[in-house]
């Protein structure tokens, strides 16, 4: 018997339909609707329907996430209506001081404290799973860069770290896939050399840092044949290139990227704009008194010599008066932190604002959020019922 | 298709006459199809029936003459803040009454737009009800055993069966 369309009075509603109202909410509600029936538990745990949630949650939910400043360990969320909430201290005790959060993908947060396993959680299920540490390096916490993501044509989630040689540059790379479970040396290729900021962002099955390769790089007393030729009487440094770095996390290959070609001085910082690699460059004019930000989008290709890649200036702010320290693009606005006061010191327990300027107006707005601290890297964050088994 | 028409008649489901004016019915692909095949050819006695029923038409009419400028001319922003008011106020209405209808509704005529927001309008009132309500409102049957819900209940601490 169908059991869809009208059936007298009753209106059994079809599963198609059903699953258009249970992707809008929230996954605590997901989770106790899991006892309505046998039907709703099993599409609620679908991959398909999991899927179509984190999309839809992504997309209406987005929040940003930071560190709170006043608790040890508890995260802040600016969630899309401008509210600052606290989020659940995490569900482990070791880990519950002085964590940090390293990545953000999908609704899981990568979590790392000194040389403690690592920690997938996802806030919203409440789901940890314990990542150990790779165990063939001694790991130096302050020297390794990590990176977290997601690539939908493996299907598969990993986490990459990086390990510096005698200089503060990479020298080694591991990978740790959540479907093997375990972590693997890989080629860093070109990237030997390269110095990369411990900040990452990822999108569409890659994670990107901002790099610097040094042109003159001696490691184990061979001279790096890929940098630059030198010229006489060249002094140190003079010749560093700057990048930006891409791990393909499908392929587990380093790709370097030239950076905007900018002909102005700017802070510059990565960012994801339409679900692509950006950049945001706060520029501070030489007067002191005016600055802008402008955002520039790189659009990847591939032709006969191999991938090719354009960078484009999509948008430039309004100029302002006060200096700004632009942090990341959020729904469709730059979300920036404000230093009118100069300073440059944070003070414990204040306060600090955030500004919003419109892409689309060019307008800003002020936001003082409550345990904000600049300092803070902010991450996105959309809950999801994404699950990573069980190690 | 000539301009000059402004307004189709339909049936509803339980055979009442609604009228609708052309550009309210291209919120709808299927009453858009209409609009080309049988209301303009030369023999138009035929009234095209529509698998909805009066209660429900009512309301997706009162929709559609209420989206349709802005759909086909485009809007300033106060009349998307002005839109997004009304619609609140259209949607207040009864889940199992009328809301789901609308849903099954929406569907069926391929109206982007009206079933997002009662999706979300659904989805709203569920954030307020126990399982037992939901049950209630779909027709639904607790098919899970004793041990079943145990079990649940032990994986998914946040799971409730009342």
């Amino acid at each position: 018997m169908k059991r869809t369309g009208m059936d007298r009075d009753i209106l059994y509603l079809p599963e198609e339909i059903i699953r258009s109202i249970l992707k809008r909410l929230p996954v605590k509600f997901l989770i106790r609707f899991l006892c309505v029936c046998k039907r709703w538990k099993n599409l609620i745990q679908n991959p398909s329907f999991i899927a179509d949630h984190l999309q839809q949650s992504t997309h209406r939910n987005d929040a940003l996430l930071f560190k709170s400043s006043s608790h040890h360990f508890a995260l802040c969320l600016l969630d899309c209506g401008l509210q600052v909430r606290v989020v659940l201290k995490i569900p482990l005790m070791d880990f519950s001081d002085c964590a940090t959060v390293l990545g953000s993908c999908n609704g899981l947060l990568l979590l790392g404290k000194c040389n403690l396993p690592f920690a997938l959680w996802n806030p919203a299920t409440k789901a940890v799973r314990h990542v150990p540490r790779n165990r063939t390096e001694i790991d130096i916490s302050c020297h390794c860069v990590t990176g977290f993501g997601f690539s939908p044509i493996v299907n598969d989630y990993k986490i990459v770290r990086t390990y510096p040689g005698i200089d503060d540059t990479v020298d080694r790379a591991y990978v740790f896939s959540l479907s093997r479970g375990s972590w693997r040396g890989i080629d860093v290729g070109n990237l030997k050399g390269v110095k990369l900021d411990f900040e990452s962002v990822t999108a569409n099955g890659a994670i990107f840092w901002y790099g610097v390769k040094s042109s003159c790089v001696w490691e184990k007393g061979e001279y790096d044949i890929e940098a630059e030729e030198d010229e006489d009487d060249m002094e140190e440094g003079e010749h560093d290139v700057e990048v930006v770095v891409s791990f393909d996390i499908a392929k587990e290959v380093f790709t370097l990227i030239p950076r905007p070609n900018l002909e102005y001085n700017a802070e510059e910082k990565l960012t994801v704009y339409e679900n692509k690699l950006a950049v945001l460059c706060d520029i501070w004019k030489d007067d002191e008194t005016t600055g802008f930000i402008d955002l520039w989008v790189l659009d990847e290709g591939t032709c006969v010599s191999g991938e090719t890649w354009r960078w484009t200036k999509r948008h430039t702010s309004s100029p302002f008066s006060f200096r700004l320290d632009s942090r990341t693009i959020w729904r469709n606005e730059i979300v920036c932190n404000c230093d009118d006061e100069g300073t440059g010191e944070i003070q414990r327990g204040k306060a600090y604002d955030l500004y919003l300027m419109n892409l689309s107006t060019k307008e800003a707005k002020r936001l003082v959020i409550p345990r904000y601290r600049p300092s803070s890297h902010i991450y996105h964050y959309a809950e999801s019922l994404v699950s990573f088994g069980n190690n | 298709m000539s301009s000059s028409v402004e307004a189709i008649t339909v049936l509803s489901s339980d055979g009442d006459e609604f009228k609708i004016t052309v550009s309210a019915a291209k919120l709808s692909k299927p009453l858009n199809w209409m609009l080309e095949d049988v209301c303009f050819s030369d023999d138009c006695d035929e009234v095209p029936t529509i698998e909805v029923n009066s209660k429900t038409l009512v309301k997706v009419i009162e929709y559609c003459e209420k989206h349709a400028p802005r759909a086909n001319s485009g809007a300033s922003d106060s009349d998307a803040e002005e839109l997004k008011k009304w619609d609140i106020e259209f949607m207040k209405m009864d889940v199992k009454d009328i809301l789901f209808h609308i849903l099954m509704a929406a569907n069926y005529l391929h109206m982007e737009g009206l079933y997002d927001l009662a999706c979300q309008t659904a989805a709203d009132l569920m954030k307020g009800m126990t399982v037992s309500q939901i049950r209630k409102i779909f027709h639904i049957k607790n098919d899970f055993s004793s041990e079943e819900q145990e079990q649940l209940r032990r994986q998914h601490p946040g799971c409730s069966f009342d």
